[in-house]
Formats: C-alpha cells, structure tokens, sequence
C-alpha cells in the first residue's frame, strides 16, 4: 500500500483521542472538537474516522463504562496506539522542520 | 420531560442497517447526544437532530463494516485470482475451448431464440393505447355452427356501440376494399400497381394507433370520402421526389363506390413489421354508401374488422355480451327471421398475432404455442449448456486438488476459495458470452437464408433494456450456480489426505445431484429426440400427402373484380391451339384461399332430407377447372357449356356427406333446395381435395358454373396447365392476357408455390423448433458422453479389483451399463408422458395427422438407450480389457 496516509479530519480526530485519553468515545470526541477548534462535526462522521482510523491500526477500542444518560449502554472507548502515536508525532515533525524552513519575524 | 420518553424508532431504524459489532457504542453515544441536546434546544429539536444523526449513520462506512472481509479479500488476492485463471484456462487449452464453445453455443441459441420470442410477443404492442384497444369479432349462429368464429364483424359494430356504450372511447373499422371491388388496381398517370393492400378506414383508425402520419392531419385525413392515405414506401413508388399532397389517384370502382378518383390527403409511416394491420393505402370509409356503413340499419353482412378503444378497467368480456344483447334489443325481429344470432366477442388486439386464429384473419397469424414449444427449448438449452459446464467444472476440479490442498495449508479459508472459482468462471462466462455475441451476429444472415425468414432486428433487441436485464441476470445466476457443486466438492477436501497423494473421490455415487443433473440431460434428450422425430414425420407425412388435385406445372393469372366472362373466354380462346398449355380453366377461388359462404344460411334439404348446412360453401366454377386440377369425377358429370346447365350444379363429397349421402351415387341428380339461388339439381360429385391447408379438413362446396352465376366482386382466377417448359408457356399467356387486357397488369403464380405459402408460417417455426431442439440434444449429449467418460475413468481401481477377483469383461460392462440404463428409465418414465402431450397439443391443429402411435415414441427412446450403452460400452472395454495391474496403478 506504500506510505500510509492519514487525512486532515483523521488526524483531527486522532489527535482528540490522545488528549482525551480514558475519555476518547464518540460523543466525547464531537464536544472536544467543537470546543477545541469550534467546529461542529456529526457524530456519524467521527464514528466513521474511528472505525477508519482502527482499520489502520492507528487506534484500538474496547467497551468501557455504562452511565445512566446512555440508557445502560457501554461506551466504545478508543485509545492510540504506538502506531498512532508515531504517526502523530511524524506529522508534527516533519510539520516544525516544514515550519523552521518558512523565513521568520517577516514584516510588510 | 421524562428521561425515558427518548423516541425509539431511530434506533429500530438504525438496527436495520448498523452492524451488531459496533451498534451499542453508537446507540450509546446517540442517546447521550439526544439528552445534551434536549437540555440545549428543547425536546422537538432534540428528536429531530436524533433522526437526523441516525440518518447520517446510514453510509457505507457503518453498513459494510464487517461484511465485506476487506483486510482479507484485497484488491491484490482478486487481481492474483484472475491471473490464476487465465494461467489456467491456458494450461488446459483443450478443457476450455470445449467448456467455453459449450457455453457460448447455448448462450448464442438462446439469444436466437429470446429475439425471436420477443419480437413475436412484441406484435401491436407500440400502440400507445394496446391495453385498451379490442378488436369486436364475431360468432355466428353458435348452436348450429359452433366453430364459425370470425374475425370481422358487421359495421354496426362501430358507431352503434360507441354511441350506446359510454365505456367506448373510439372506434374503427377497416374493411378491404377487394370487398367492393375485387382485385383491383392503382393509376397515377403511367404508373399502374396492380393489387395493393387497400384498405377503408374510419378516422378513428388515426386517434386509436400509433401510425403516424407524417404529412397531412390526422384529424380530417380520412374524413372526405375521397381522400385516401398513402404510406411512405407508396408515396416514393407513385410520386417519387414529387410532393403527394393533393395529387389524384384512380382507382376503378366499377360503380361500386361512389368515386373513383382519389385525393391524397396525408402521407403516413410504413406499418411496422410487427404490426397484425399492414397497408398501403388507407381510403375513407365514409366512401362506401351510406346504407351499408350506417350503423342503425340491420345489415348482417360482416365485412369490416371493428377495432374498439375502451376505458381503461373495462371489462371486455361483459361489454361483448352486451354487444351481443344491443343488437338483439334492435334487431331482433330480423335476426330471427333470418335465423342469424351473433354474438360478439372481445378481442384484445396484443392477443391476434399469436393466439388468434380466426376465419378471415386480415393477415396469417402465427401459432402461440410453436413460440412457447421454441422459449421451452431456448431454456432448456441455456440449462443444458450450465449443466454441462458444472460436470465438466466439477470433474476438472479433482484436477487441482493439489494446488487446493496447499491454498489450504496456507490458510485460505472455504470463502476464498469460493471466490476463485467464482472469479474462474466470471472470465469463463464472459469469454463464452463475448463469443456468444459473435456466434449470433453471424449466425443471423445464415439462419435468415436457411429458413427464409427475416429475424428481427439485431440493434433493437440489443438495445432493449428488458433484454439487457434479462441476459445479465442469467449470466450472474450462471456464474454462480455453477460455481456452487464444484465449490462445495474443492473446499470439503481434507488438505492432508489430498497432500498424501489419496484419491479424491467426486461423492458422485453418493450425492443425487450428479443424478439429477444427469438425469435432467436424458429428459432433455429423450424429449427432444422425441419430438423432433414426431415433428419430421408429420412434415413427410404432408408432403407426400395426396391433394386430391395436381397442384404441379399450374400456371394461375389473376384477374380482376367485374371483369366479364367473356374475357376469360377470349383469353382461353387464345390459347387452346397452344401445344404448351394443355388445359385452361377459372374459378372464383384458388386453392390455398378460403371459399366464401353461401350468402344466407337456409336450411337446406336433399331429397326430402332437410340439414342444416352448417358450413355449405359457394365456387363458380367453368367446365375445364377440373379437368385443369386433374379433380376426380366420383359420380355423374362435369358440366356443359353447350346446353349452359341452367340450375345445374357439381357438389364435393364433403358436400353430399353433409347433405347425409355416404355414397355419392346416390346423391346424383336429386334436387338440392332451400338455397339462394333457387332449387337446383346434382349433375356431378367430384372427389374431395384439400381446398385449404391440411390443418382443415375437407369443406362442403357447391359448384355453380360461373356463365351462369357470377358475382362481380369475386375473385377470379385463371388456371392453366402447362405442359414441359414454363418459361415460354408463361410468355404465351401474358400474350394472350395482353391481347385481351390491354389495360390491366399481367399478376400470376404458380399454384403449388401459393398452396404451399400456406405452411410459411409454420413450416418456419417446425424448421426452427428442428433445428433448435437437434441443438439441444447435441449439447445434451455431448455433456452426457463427458460426463459417461468421466465416471467410467473414476471407476478404473474398481474395474481392476474387480477383476483381480474374477469379473469378466461381460460382467464389468454390465454393471458399468446398469447404473445408467436405472437413469434412463427414470428420465423415459418423466420425458415421455411429457412430450407427448406436448406434441399432441402441436399435432392437433392438423386435420390430417400422424396417429401418435407407441413405435412413434419408442424408436427415439431406443435410440438414445442405444447411443448411452454404447457410449459407456466404449469407454469402458479399454478398461475392462487392461490388464489390471495397469488399472490398479491408476492414480
């Protein structure tokens, strides 16, 4: 397959399940998105990514806690992989090395 | 709000679609969302957001997780598969040309077919109207006469009904103008045609088809009486580049019509050839005189076809009885006077081309059933093809056991392999589908020659997307049941015992399907070796058939309505001397032409015994037609010119049995009355010949002689027996018909060509069921050589054992024999019951027919017996004969 490639809205999403860490389910990853970036997304769209992004083998996912407002249902809690872990850390390298390139402190 | 008020049907909803791995934590996540959302905007907003999520959930993402192995099945496994597959479909050359010619040869035949099917059903179905649209026929006096079913009707019919029906939309009627005037001709300046397709129509034949005129206006075309209506083939033989609009036709009428001069008032589209109404020219039907149109006088003379259009929903069969009571109301004191009651019927016009066969039908229709016998085939066909291909697939995969075993050491699972065979006999059937096409392109102008038919267009069948539809679902279904038996024999080996080099033996003794596939080849077999001989002894049957009459070297000129008898007397006197001609003779009907009733329908009596002749024909007749015929005299003599035989006349033996008279010697000279033309003596009884095709039987004709009694509109034909060459005996008489017509077209046939046009239709559909059904036996039989082939060589180790412990060669092709003479029982036992009421079905429509007789249906079946015991007779003395330490070692 060559190089993996991970879009704009996967690494978005990625990113939100390694802050929220034992909190990364779908409904969590829609509210952090839209107070992080001020986007709003649909749930569908998230829970997609997710699947997506396990398929990759970015994240894995297990069946965590019920709570009362879910009607007695488990939540599916994902949490990153190494992979996904080195993925994101390839992204923001290569990204600053991109960044040191751009000349700084430009004025006019 | 209660909590627990959440809607539940977005959720039955999204179980619907959402796989079960996943769907809790989505119903979790959605409930959660719902109740944020019902504290942020309220409970209306909350639920319709909540429908909206679970909408948005519905997407390929979510719906194929976990259906579709995509980590396992990859694009890089199934491009690997179809390399395998052309690898090995090139490795086993002899294998795949075989398996792939035997598809592509049922395919092509079953393309062949299905055009040929479909365009037969297709008849009239382009009126945009068909569903509604009725054709009103007509049956006479059912008590006394129960088969007398007409297609034509009276011109009441028409306006009357229209006008007491509200359910009746339109109506019209279309009557032959032959019916006026007999054979007639049309004039533009020089240009005369002789005999065209004429026809008189009301305005409503332009609303209720769909012919288009493409000049003119349909609204007032046909409404003068002396407009007429040319199509555009007709148009360029009159006018060619000239405009037609306006110009004048003539067409003689003999003051039968008020005019003879026509106007073109529109030009419209040739009739489609799946059209039962075909015409050149279409003239008013308000031409015809007022008091034999009109529709509220009783008038019971039936000339015209009446096509009605009708509400939709109507029921058609209740509106016919209606019909039938209608005219009683008006006319039931003359109905009864002239003992006539109709009644009428019906007719959807989808329904005429091939389920209706009516007297006086406006053109020869084909026969339903010969199209369904042929859609029989064209399927069996297709299963016979499949069939083939899954024996020889399943026989191949024995093969490749090895290469199966070590797939599955590797970890294939059963889906996988599944999927390559799958992909094998995708690239299988569309290389056989691809050939297919080819083998039909080219097989159309050679099956075109062969039976002389034009098969439908090519481009439209292709281009339906009915058949399009058709031949893809039947390609995919192909493909994937015949994977299904080869791929639950491969994937159920156990890779060990495989690897080990033990025998993988086809459970083909065990599992029934292999019988019952091969027992299904042997019905096909026996069936259609059945019929096929049945059909071809028929077809010999009818052509060594005695006519009664010589039908041979008889040279018929075709004369016109009105024309006087003295022309016909010129014309003969021109040509008695001649030494090419040794007879001539006329009548008012040729053989292979229905004879016209006798006018009214009296009771009429003989002797004191009165009948009621239920179907007494009218012939005018001169006293060299016989002769001419080569028609026997039964008894007493043929008629005489010299004392003119005044209320004289010649009757058939169908006649003189009608009348109760078994011997016709005892009918000579009695008086016959009761008839139209007043009391009249037998002076003659000729031997009955086949007036018609040999699908009716013997008619009862009178015979006047036509000096005496000659209708103006009747046809007249001219006979003449040609002796040796006919080319200059052909040139002598156009002479002679020149000499005395110098106005009318010479238009001959021959008269065993025209009596054997009869059969056009059918002989076309018995060749091509012949043909169809030998093809399907060939590749019946070649599956069922492969398939004695293959187990005879499965058995080799136990023909070897066998014989180490002492059978002799007898016994081992006894037994080999045995087990499928049981199938072959079995398959007789199913076959023949069934084709034989098929082709019963099929005999019955002949009134001279073979006997259906035991040794009929026997000898095809004996025949095949013979051809399957020798086949495995064959294949199994090499084995049975080997040594059997050889046997033994096999494998």
């Amino acid at each position: 397959m060559g190089k993996e490639y991970l879009g704009e809205f996967e690494e978005l999403v990625l990113t939100m399940v390694g802050i929220l860490q034992e909190e990364a389910y779908g409904n969590a990853i829609v509210t952090e998105i839209e107070e992080r970036v001020g986007r709003r997304v649909n749930l569908s769209a998230v829970h997609v990514t997710l699947y997506r992004l396990e398929d990759k083998g970015y994240v894995k996912s297990s069946m965590g806690g019920a709570t009362n407002s879910r009607g007695g249902r488990r939540k599916r809690i994902f949490k990153v992989t190494n992979a996904g872990l080195a993925m994101l850390r390839a992204l923001k390298e290569s990204r600053m090395d991109m960044w040191k390139l751009i000349p700084q402190l430009k004025f006019g | 709000m209660s909590k627990h008020s959440i809607p539940q049907f977005p959720f039955r909803l999204l179980r619907i679609f959402c796989p079960e791995e996943i769907i809790e934590g989505i119903e979790g996540d959605l409930q959660e969302q719902y109740f944020a959302d019902e504290k942020d905007f309220g409970n209306a907003a909350a639920r319709r957001k909540l429908l909206w999520n679970v909408i948005c959930f519905c997407r390929p993402g979510i719906i194929l997780r976990n259906k579709l192995k995509m980590s396992t099945i990859s694009g890089g496994i199934v491009r690997s598969y179809f390399t395998i597959s052309f690898r090995y479909l090139n490795k086993n050359r002899t294998f795949s040309v075989i398996n792939i010619l035997g598809l592509a040869l049922g395919m092509a035949a079953a393309l062949l077919i299905s055009d040929y099917v479909s365009f037969e059903k297709s008849f009239d179905s382009f009126h945009k109207d068909a569903a509604n649209i009725y054709r009103v026929t007509t049956a006479w006096n059912k008590e006394r006469t129960p088969n007398d079913l007409r297609a034509t009707t009276m011109p009441w019919a028409g306006p009357s009904v229209k006008e007491s029906f509200p359910e009746v939309e339109d109506y019209a009627r279309l009557t032959a103008l032959e019916v006026f005037t007999g054979f007639n001709a049309v004039r533009y300046k020089d240009i005369l045609v002789n005999e065209q397709r004429i026809y008189l129509a009301d305005p409503g034949f332009l609303r209720i088809f769909n012919f288009e005129l493409v000049r003119g206006n349909p609204a007032t075309a046909l409404n003068d009486p002396t407009s007429i209506v040319i199509t555009e083939s007709s148009a360029r033989k009159f006018f060619r580049e000239e405009d037609p609009i306006g110009k004048i036709l003539f067409l003689d009428s003999h003051n039968n019509l008020p005019e003879s001069n026509f106007k073109v008032t529109g030009v419209i589209q040739d009739p489609p050839a799946n059209s039962h109404i075909s015409f050149d020219f279409l003239m008013s039907f308000n031409v015809i005189h007022k008091d034999l149109h009109n529709g509220s006088t009783y008038w019971h003379w039936d000339y015209t076809y009446c096509y009605l259009k009708v509400r939709p929903g109507t029921d058609s069969e209740r509106l016919g009885i209606q019909m039938t009571k209608l005219r009683v109301s008006q006319f039931g004191k003359e109905m009864e006077y002239y003992n006539d009651a109709v009644e009428f019927r019906l007719q959807p016009v989808t329904d005429i081309h091939l389920n209706s066969s009516l007297k006086g039908e406006i053109s020869a229709n084909n026969d339903g059933r010969a199209i369904l016998f042929l859609l029989i085939i064209g399927c069996c066909i297709v299963v016979c093809a499949y069939i083939n291909y899954i024996n020889l697939a399943t026989v191949k995969a024995i093969e490749r056991k090895t290469e199966i075993g070590i797939r599955k050491v590797v970890g294939s699972t059963r889906a996988q392999l599944t999927l390559q065979l799958l992909v094998e006999s995708f690239v299988l059937n569309v290389f056989a589908l691809a050939l297919a096409a080819g083998l039909y392109l080219v097989s159309v102008p050679v099956l075109e020659t062969w039976f002389n038919v034009s098969w439908p267009s090519v481009t439209n069948v292709f281009l339906a997307p009915r058949f399009f539809l058709v031949a893809i679902a039947v390609l995919f279904a192909g493909i994937v049941f015949s994977v299904l038996y080869p791929a639950f024999i491969l994937t159920a080996f156990k890779p060990a015992l495989v690897l080990k080099g033990a025998g993988v033996a086809l459970p083909s003794s065990r599992i029934p399907l292999q019988k019952i596939l091969l027992t299904t080849q042997f019905v096909f077999c026996i069936g259609f070796t059945v019929a096929t001989f049945v059909l071809y002894r028929q077809l010999m049957y009818m052509k060594t058939f005695d006519l009664g009459m010589k039908v041979g070297q008889v040279l018929v000129v075709k004369g016109y309505g009105f024309q006087k008898y003295k022309a016909y007397e010129d014309f003969r006197a021109q040509l008695t001397n001649s030494p090419r001609i040794s007879s001539i003779g006329i009548s008012s009907v040729a053989p292979g032409d229905e004879v016209i009733n006798l006018g009214l329908r009296p009771a009429v009596s003989v002797a004191g015994k009165s009948t009621v002749p239920a179907e007494l024909k009218l012939a005018t007749i001169d006293d060299h037609f016989f002769e001419t015929l080569g028609v026997e005299f039964l008894a007493g003599r043929n008629f005489d010119k010299a004392s003119g035989d005044q209320h004289k006349v010649i009757i058939n033996e169908a006649a003189a049995r009608l009348f109760g008279f078994n011997n016709a010697a005892e009918i000579l000279n009695e008086q016959l009355s009761g008839l139209e033309q007043g009391n009249v003596e037998i002076v003659g009884i000729i031997r009955d010949y086949n007036q018609r095709s040999l699908k009716s039987n013997y008619e009862p004709i009178v015979y006047f002689p036509m000096w005496n009694l000659d209708f103006g509109w009747n046809d007249r034909y001219y006979f003449a027996k040609v002796q040796g060459d006919v080319r200059p005996a052909l040139a002598e008489v156009e002479h002679a018909w020149k000499k005395v017509n110098p106005e009318r077209p010479f238009q001959y046939f021959f008269l065993d060509k025209y009596f054997n046009d009869q059969y056009k239709a059918e002989n076309t559909n018995t060749s091509l069921f012949i043909f169809f059904a030998c093809f399907a036996i060939f590749i019946a039989c070649l599956g069922l050589f492969g398939l004695v082939a293959y187990t005879t060589l499965q058995r080799t180790k136990e023909i070897g054992v066998r014989k180490v412990l002492g059978a002799s060669v007898k016994n081992i092709l006894a037994l080999l024999s045995r087990d499928f003479v049981v199938l072959l029982v079995i398959a007789s036992v199913v076959a023949v019951p069934l084709v034989a009421a098929g082709v019963n079905l099929w005999l019955e429509q002949y009134a001279f027919r073979i006997d259906l007789t035991v040794w009929l249906l026997a000898v095809p079946v004996l025949m095949i017996f013979l051809l399957t015991v020798s086949t495995v007779i064959a294949k199994s003395l090499k084995v049975a004969n080997a040594n059997p330490v050889e046997s033994l070692r096999y494998e």
